[in-house]
């Protein structure tokens, strides 16, 4: 379980050290004080290389991939450093209670090499002499790898992967996109026979939810459900985009063990009413499966139904504050006892 | 620690105080100050350390908090009594050993704890609201002495009688809502408790000396 984090020169980060995190991490505060950059910065340094730079560039909307002749992979990496100054290095790490320190280092460095052009229908005029390259190097307690972006000849992206990666599921604060993953941990829950338990914890929630199967439509693969009531199953996400949502959070907890689960803006598309059952199964499959959770949110609804189930287990835990107000982003963790007395007492955390 | 306070909260024990507080802040144009009770079921002082640990999450890292209590007829005592439920509940917080001085904190707060109506004067807020109101209404006053002793209210704790006195005589003055208790005292069409009193001078004198207080902190960190 990860315990401590310290990021410098990330997105909007000079300097955050962050002890003291628990089991169940919830990070508040305002628009662009950094919740989801923490998330990413947790997830770039438990990734296998650098395309999760890149995953990152989609998840916040930034479609364009291509590298146009003349230009580097600095173009499609500059707003992962500080201020977009690519002179300063990122350093993240975070300490592991079982598996020790990881760390990433992401700097900007020359290629030592001419300038890649990369095939254009356009003329392009290249102005600079050499080029510049992001490297990025990933350690461990065990072992280090380094790994660069690479234009290639032909005008794709090349990146070299590592197997020591940090258990990690990313789920975003909008659940458009395919159910790929999902399907993955659906079938590898469904071989292991317990398919049938993870539905049963879904119908708490989701009572309306009879039965869920992976049917073929179309020629795609995706989740079914069957609905009191409805003569034929329907897809999932046709039932409600939370209910897809929430199913795949719960899959991701329940066959990923050992992870982190990075939960961006948690309580998008769901029902006030329905945070406390869902958020109770979500905690108690983590408990089974020794996942933890570090999850944004903007609501205070959410928040206040997490009470009972703070005041039950405290030391589970966690919440993170981000303040913009000193003049950059800043990040304060408080422990359960005083997250929950901030409950108790209606104080404005957010 | 920085040398500006961007934050100063006041934690005092009920409705009734919050009220007073927010209103003299106000009425003596003080500095902007939040003030806060502890929500039920945990009221008085044995809600301060939750109230503490709880509000400090939601303030800025420079925040000042004073907590308020009535120093009653034994201020030891009172003070006493506060600490032990800030240590109860605050684990993580450096806790002031006397009243009426700020202790630095993590997070480069500061909290300190301050006796009403002074740290080794005994009353309450009630005492202060007291004495304001048998200014404004003396007819009334010589009655409610009467009363007081005719019915033996006299003969109780003497911070029992100060409350008892005070609720009968907004009773008394209030033919709005004759059941109107200290939290709405401040909230009627007339002025039943005059701010302007100079009972309530030692706790304007403590809000304006707040920064100063804070910077004392600081300096002997």
């Amino acid at each position: 379980m990860i315990e401590k984090i310290e990021i410098h020169n990330f997105r909007g980060f000079r300097s955050v050290d962050l002890a003291g995190l628990r089991r169940f991490n919830f990070i508040v505060g305002p628009n662009g004080s950094g919740k989801t950059a923490l998330l990413e910065a947790l997830f770039l340094s438990m990734a296998p290389g650098p395309k999760t730079a890149l995953d990152l560039r989609l998840l916040r909307g930034q479609l364009g991939m291509t590298l146009l002749p003349g230009s580097h992979d600095e173009t499609l990496l500059r707003h992962l450093f500080h201020r977009c100054e690519m002179d300063t290095e990122v350093f993240i790490q975070f300490l592991d209670s079982v598996r020790g320190a990881r760390s990433l280092r992401i700097h900007s460095a020359s290629s030592g090499r001419s300038v890649v052009t990369l095939p254009s229908l356009t003329d392009f005029r290249v102005n600079e002499p050499s080029g510049r390259v992001v490297e990025f190097e990933w350690r461990t307690e065990t072992g280090q790898h380094q790994a660069r972006l690479e234009a290639l000849p032909d005008g794709r992206l090349g990146f070299s992967t590592w197997a020591d990666a940090y258990p990690g599921v990313l789920v975003p604060s909008s659940s458009q996109g395919s159910d790929s993953e999902s399907i993955l941990r659906f079938s590898e829950i469904s071989k292991r026979r317990q398919d049938g338990r993870i539905v049963s914890v879904l119908r708490r929630a989701f009572p309306q939810v009879e039965q869920v199967s992976l049917e073929t439509e179309a020629g795609e693969t995706a989740f079914f459900v069957g609905v009191k009531d409805l003569p034929v199953k329907i897809p999932i996400g046709v039932l409600s985009a939370g209910i897809r949502r929430y199913w795949s959070i719960l899959l991701a907890a329940v066959n990923s063990p050992g992870a982190a689960l990075l939960l961006d803006e948690v309580e998008n598309g769901f029902y006030f009413d329905r945070f406390e059952p869902m958020m109770n199964s979500i905690f108690d499959e983590c408990r089974r499966s020794d996942v933890q959770i570090f999850a944004t949110t903007h609501s205070r609804e959410f928040l206040a139904s997490l009470q009972p189930m703070i005041r039950d287990a405290p030391d589970d835990f966690a919440l993170i504050r981000m303040d913009g107000r000193a003049g950059g982003p800043a990040a304060y963790a408080f422990g359960g006892v005083d997250f929950g007395h901030a409950l108790a007492e209606e104080v404005e955390v957010r | 620690m920085p040398s500006r306070i961007e934050s100063r909260v006041l934690l005092c024990e009920g409705l009734g105080d919050e009220a007073f507080l927010r209103k003299l802040i106000q009425a003596r144009g003080l500095d902007q100050f939040e003030v806060r009770c502890p929500k039920p079921p945990d009221g008085d002082r044995e809600g301060f350390g939750r109230l503490l640990s709880g509000v400090r999450v939601g303030s800025p890292s420079c925040t000042a908090f004073a907590v308020l209590t009535d120093a009653d007829y034994d201020p030891v005592k009172s003070f006493r009594e506060v600490r032990a439920a800030l240590k109860r509940d605050c684990a993580s917080f450096r806790i002031p050993d006397r009243p009426g001085v700020f202790v630095p904190q993590e997070h480069d707060s500061l909290v300190g704890i301050f006796l009403i109506p002074g740290q080794e004067t005994p009353g309450s807020l009630d005492s202060l609201c007291l004495a304001a109101m048998r200014a404004t209404w003396p007819d009334q006053s010589r009655c409610l002495d009467e009363f007081m002793r005719c019915t033996g209210v006299t003969d109780w704790d003497r911070g029992k009688v100060d409350k008892s006195a005070l609720r009968c005589l907004l009773a008394a003055t209030c033919e709005e809502d004759p059941n109107t208790g200290l939290p709405y005292a401040w909230s009627r069409k007339r002025e039943l408790i005059p701010l302007s009193h100079a009972s309530f001078d030692p706790v304007v004198d403590l809000l304006s000396r707040f920064d100063a207080l804070c910077a004392e902190a600081v300096a002997t960190r």
